[in-house]
C-alpha cells in the first residue's frame, strides 16, 4: 500500500468513528512514527523532522494507548518524496490530534485518561506545526 | 462546584442583563456609571481567564494594537487566539476613567453584571488552584496538562463565547446612548464612552470573537474541573519557564543518573534522549548552518533505537522523566509558537549551544545506564508478529515482549547510537558558561558508578573492533540498528529497506540522501561512525 493510501484510510477511520477507539488511534500514531523515522533518516537530521519525531514520541507516551491490532504494509519507496510525506503526515497528525481532543471529552472516557489524551492532542498540535507548509 | 458551573452562571447572568437592557428601552439609567463599572469588571475577569489559559500576557495594549491584529483575515489566522483575546478584551474594558465607580449599586443591571464578573472570578480561581501561576507552577496533574496546552483551544473558545454576550450588552448600551431623547448634558458626559463603544462594536472584533467561539467544541473536560485539593509542596513539579531551568534540570538529571544507577529505567533514558534531540534540533533551527557539531541525526537514531524497549522495573521515579518531558515540551512550544505566530524565541543561539555541550556526556551516561539495565537482564524488547496473509494490505498484528539477551546482537544496535551521540563533541564557544564546575561535581560519582559486566565489556570491545573494520571498507549494511525480524518497521514494509531495519545490499537510488556538507553526511545513521574514543575531541 502507498503511504498516501494508508494515510487516507486512517484519516477516514479517525473522522468517521463515533466512539473512542484505542486501536485506530494507536495504529495512526504508529503510522506517523514510522513515517517520521523513515523520513528523518532520509533527511539526515532535518531539524523540523527531528522536532516532529520528538513531539510525536512524547505524545505517544502521553496518550498511553493500548496495543494496536492492525498493521498496514507500506511500500517504503513512497517515503522517497519527503515533501509529499511531510504533507500527508501533517494531515494524519492533525486528524489524530482532533480525534484525541474530541475523545478526551467523551463521556465514556475516565477523567484521568481524558487529561492524558488532551495533553497528547496538544503535543501533536505542536508537533504538526513543524510539518506545516514552509514559510 | 466546577469551572463549567461558574461559566454557566456567568452566561446566565449576562443573558439576564441583556434582557433587562432590552426591556429598559432607550432611557439612560441614572446608575449607568455603576453599570459600566460592572461591565468593565466582567471584561477584566475574562482577561484574567485568558491569561491563565493562554499564557500570553500583554500589558496595556492600545486600540491601534487591537485594530492591527484584526486588520485582515490572514493576520487573524496567523495570530495566537490568546493574544487576540487578551488585546481586544483589555482595550474594550477601558471606557472612560472619569466614570469608573466601584460603589455598590442596587441597580438590577449592575447587579447582574457584577454577578457575572464574580462567577468568572471564581472560575479563574479554580483554574489558578491547579496552575498556581504566581507560585511554583502547576500543582496537579490537571494543571500540568493545562500548562502543556490541554483544553487551551476549547477554553479560549468559551472565553470568546462569553465575550460575545458582553458585546451584545455593549451594543444595547450604545443604542441607549445614541438615543435622541437624551439631554445634551448626558450626551456630553458619555462622549468618550460612546466613541469607545462605537469603535469596539463596529470593529472587526465581533466577527473575530464569533469565529473564535465557534472554532472549538465545548471543553467538557475543563468544565468538570473542581478546586484543586491542597498538595504538599514536595509533590509539586517545578514548572519550566526559561532556558536556565532547562539547563539546571539537565545538570540535576545527570547528577541523579550518576547517584541512582539502580533506579534508572528505560523511561528516564527515553525522556533524556527526547530532550537531547529537541535541544539539538532547536540549535539547528536557530542557526541552519551551525558552526558547531550537530547531533540531531544521532539523537534521532538513539530515540528510534530505544523505542521498542521497556524495563521490568516499570516506571519508578517517573517524576524525573516527566520533568524532562516538560522541558522538551517547553522548548518545542517556543519554536512552534515562533513558527506559527511569529512569537520571538526567548533565548539566543549561544545559550543553546552551551546547553548542547553537555549532550555527549549525557549520552555517555545513558549508555552506561543502558549497559547496566542490560547486564541485570532488566530490559524487555517488543516483538511484533503478523498473521501470514494480509487482507487488502491489512495485517492482524500481535505484540509480544521478550527479555533482551545482554550478549545478543540487538543490544549492540541499541548501544551503538548512544556511543555515536557521545562521540559528537562540540567545541566550547568562547562566551559560553564554563561547565567545569558541574563536571567536577559529577566526576567523583561517575568514578563510583558500577562498571558494566565483563560480558558487556567484551561486547564493547567487539563493537569497537567491528567499527574499525567498517571504517576500513565495510558496507553500510553492517550498521543496521535493529535486526529486521525484531523491528516494528518491518510490518510496514514489503521489502525492509530503511536504514534502521537493516538494508541488505545497496540503498535504492531513490532513497539515497542528497549529498550535503561533510558534517551532515557524518550524521546520517547509515554512515560509518567516526573512530573516536568517547573522550577524544571531535574531528567535525
Amino acid at each position: 500500500m502507498n503511504y498516501s493510501d494508508a494515510v487516507a484510510r486512517t484519516v477516514t477511520q479517525l473522522e468517521t468513528q463515533t466512539t473512542p477507539n484505542n486501536n485506530v488511534l494507536a495504529a495512526a500514531i504508529q503510522l506517523a512514527l514510522h513515517a517520521a523515522k523513515a523520513t528523518n533518516a532520509c533527511a539526515a537530521g532535518d531539524p523540523d523532522w527531528a522536532m516532529f519525531l520528538a513531539g510525536l514520541n512524547s505524545a505517544s507516551d502521553a496518550a498511553q494507548l493500548d496495543d494496536f491490532s492492525e498493521a498496514m504494509q507500506i511500500d517504503e519507496q513512497t517515503f522517497a518524496d519527503t515533501e509529499a510525506v511531510r504533507r500527508q503526515t501533517h494531515r494524519l497528525v492533525v486528524a489524530v490530534a482532533d480525534r484525541l481532543r474530541v475523545d478526551s471529552n467523551h463521556a465514556d472516557i475516565p477523567a484521568e485518561q481524558g487529561w492524558r489524551w488532551a495533553s497528547a492532542a496538544a503535543e501533536l498540535d505542536t508537533a504538526a506545526v513543524f510539518l506545516a507548509a514552509r514559510q | 462546584m466546577t469551572y463549567g458551573h461558574y461559566l454557566d452562571q456567568a452566561e446566565v447572568a449576562l443573558a439576564k442583563s441583556r434582557n433587562t437592557l432590552h426591556r429598559a428601552g432607550t432611557a439612560v439609567p441614572t446608575q449607568l456609571p455603576a453599570v459600566l463599572a460592572a461591565r468593565s469588571k466582567t471584561y477584566r475577569a475574562l482577561v484574567a481567564l485568558t491569561h491563565l489559559l493562554g499564557e500570553v500576557i500583554v500589558d496595556d495594549p492600545m486600540p491601534t494594537d487591537a485594530e492591527y491584529l484584526v486588520s485582515s483575515r490572514a493576520r487573524v489566522a496567523r495570530t495566537d487566539p490568546a493574544l487576540l483575546l487578551s488585546v481586544g478584551l483589555q482595550v474594550a474594558e477601558r471606557l472612560d476613567s472619569r466614570l469608573r465607580s466601584s460603589a455598590p449599586s442596587d441597580d438590577p443591571l449592575a447587579e447582574d453584571l457584577s454577578h457575572a464578573a464574580n462567577a468568572l472570578a471564581i472560575a479563574r480561581d479554580i483554574l489558578a488552584s491547579h496552575l498556581d501561576p504566581l507560585g511554583y507552577g502547576p500543582r496537579t496533574r490537571e494543571g500540568q496538562a493545562i500548562s502543556r496546552g490541554a483544553g487551551r483551544r476549547e477554553g479560549l473558545a468559551e472565553v470568546a463565547h462569553i465575550a460575545t454576550w458582553l458585546l451584545a450588552i455593549d451594543s444595547e448600551v450604545l443604542t441607549m446612548l445614541h438615543s435622541t431623547g437624551n439631554s445634551t448634558a448626558t450626551n456630553h458626559l458619555y462622549l468618550t464612552t460612546t466613541a469607545k463603544l462605537a469603535w469596539w462594536t463596529g470593529s472587526r472584533y465581533p466577527d473575530v470573537l464569533s469565529r473564535l467561539a465557534e472554532s472549538a467544541r465545548p471543553a467538557l473536560l475543563l468544565r468538570t474541573l473542581a478546586v484543586a485539593p491542597p498538595t504538599e509542596q514536595s509533590a509539586i513539579r517545578p514548572h519550566i519557564r526559561d532556558l536556565k531551568q532547562v539547563a539546571d534540570l539537565l545538570q540535576t538529571t545527570r547528577a541523579w543518573l550518576v547517584q541512582h544507577p539502580a533506579d534508572t529505567g528505560v523511561h528516564h533514558i527515553r525522556s533524556a534522549a527526547r530532550l537531547a534531540l529537541t535541544i539539538s534540533a532547536a540549535g539547528k533551527l536557530l542557526t541552519p548552518t551551525p558552526l558547531t557539531g550537530d547531533g540531531t541525526a544521532r539523537w534521532a537514531a538513539v530515540l528510534t533505537s530505544i523505542e521498542p524497549l521497556a524495563d521490568i522495573g516499570g516506571p519508578i521515579h517517573s517524576d524525573i522523566s516527566h520533568q524532562l518531558d516538560d522541558a522538551a515540551s517547553w522548548l518545542r512550544n517556543q519554536f512552534a509558537r515562533s513558527r506559527r505566530f511569529g512569537t520571538p524565541i526567548p533565548f539566543r543561539h549561544e545559550q543553546l549551544t552551551s546547553l548542547a555541550t553537555d549532550l555527549p556526556d549525557l549520552a555517555d551516561q545513558l549508555r552506561t545506564a543502558m549497559h547496566r539495565l542490560a547486564s541485570h537482564r532488566r530490559l524487555l524488547i517488543r516483538h511484533n508478529s503478523l498473521a501470514a496473509e494480509p487482507i487488502a494490505g491489512i495485517h492482524r498484528a500481535e505484540e509480544t515482549w521478550h527479555r533482551l539477551d545482554p550478549d545478543g546482537a540487538t543490544i549492540t544496535s541499541i548501544l551503538d547510537p548512544l556511543r555515536r551521540a557521545s562521540a559528537n563533541r562540540i567545541p566550547q564557544p568562547a562566551n559560553a558558561r564554563n561547565p567545569v564546575a558541574a563536571r567536577a561535581t559529577l566526576a567523583s560519582p561517575t568514578a563510583e558508578a558500577p562498571e558494566p559486566s565483563l560480558a558487556l565489556q567484551r561486547h564493547d570491545d567487539q563493537e569497537r573492533l567491528r567499527d574499525q573494520k567498517t571504517h576500513i571498507g565495510a558496507t553500510a549494511s553492517q550498521h543496521s540498528l535493529l535486526p529486521t525480524s525484531t523491528s516494528w518497521s518491518s510490518f510496514f514494509t514489503e521489502t525492509a529497506r530503511t536504514p534502521r531495519t537493516g538494508t541488505r545490499g545497496p540503498v535504492p537510488l531513490a532513497r539515497r540522501p542528497t549529498p550535503l556538507s561533510p558534517d551532515t553526511q557524518l550524521d546520517h545513521p547509515d554512515e560509518p561512525p567516526p573512530i573516536l574514543e568517547p573522550n577524544e575531541p571531535d574531528l567535525e
